[in-house]
């Protein structure tokens, strides 16, 4: 990650991040996304249900907006 | 940008209940449909207001569509039959059998019986009707 990409995450994280994992342009639904990320191998099932836990979780809940 | 400061976060959070023995507890069906699955992958989940239990599998090939199933599940109650068998043994009429004294008592009278006929037939001659004559 260079300056460049820097300046780039600073302006939009969320480009950022969709340029990194390869998310297709218009896919902007949660679930799509999850289900591409699986689908491509990035992430695993393993680390999508601990995902899945944490947003249940009560106590992870008082951080989310 | 200036961000919030978030609390720090102890690593020693609360253990979630929500997956355990490999059931991933759901608060409906929807929620069970909409669960993102790897390829390959297969989830069994616990509805957490329902009696029902989905599994949702995905086939190896990202073009097939996940295959969801529900399952009712129906609480089985404790058999009560043996106890009534048990009951019913109880419940036998016992007046119209005989006990074992009872069964004595005939036994010695019956041999009483047997000694006075075989007294007879020794004092008395035989064919009593020809000697008549």
């Amino acid at each position: 990650m260079n300056v460049n990409d820097i300046t780039t995450f600073m302006q939009n994280p969320l480009a950022m991040l969709m340029r990194k994992f390869n998310i297709p342009q218009g896919m902007n639904n949660p679930q799509d996304i999850l289900q591409h990320l699986l689908n491509s191998g990035q992430v695993s099932q393993e680390q999508i249900n601990q995902a899945m836990q944490m947003r249940n979780n009560p106590f992870f809940r008082q951080f989310m907006r | 940008m200036t961000y919030p400061n978030y609390p720090y976060i102890n690593p020693q959070y609360p253990q979630s209940v929500q997956q355990n023995n490999g059931l991933v507890s759901v608060r409906n069906e929807a929620e069970a449909r909409a669960y993102p699955i790897a390829p390959g992958h297969s989830i069994t989940f616990k509805d957490e207001t329902a009696p029902y239990i989905y599994t949702k599998t995905m086939g190896f090939s990202q073009l097939d569509r996940p295959l969801f199933e529900k399952f009712k599940l129906i609480k089985e109650e404790t058999p009560t039959e043996p106890q009534e068998q048990a009951q019913k043994s109880v419940d036998i009429d016992l007046s119209v059998y005989a006990t074992k004294e009872e069964i004595k008592a005939i036994l010695n009278d019956l041999s009483a019986v047997r000694k006075e006929l075989a007294e007879l037939k020794d004092n008395r001659p035989i064919g009593g009707k020809h000697e008549r004559k």
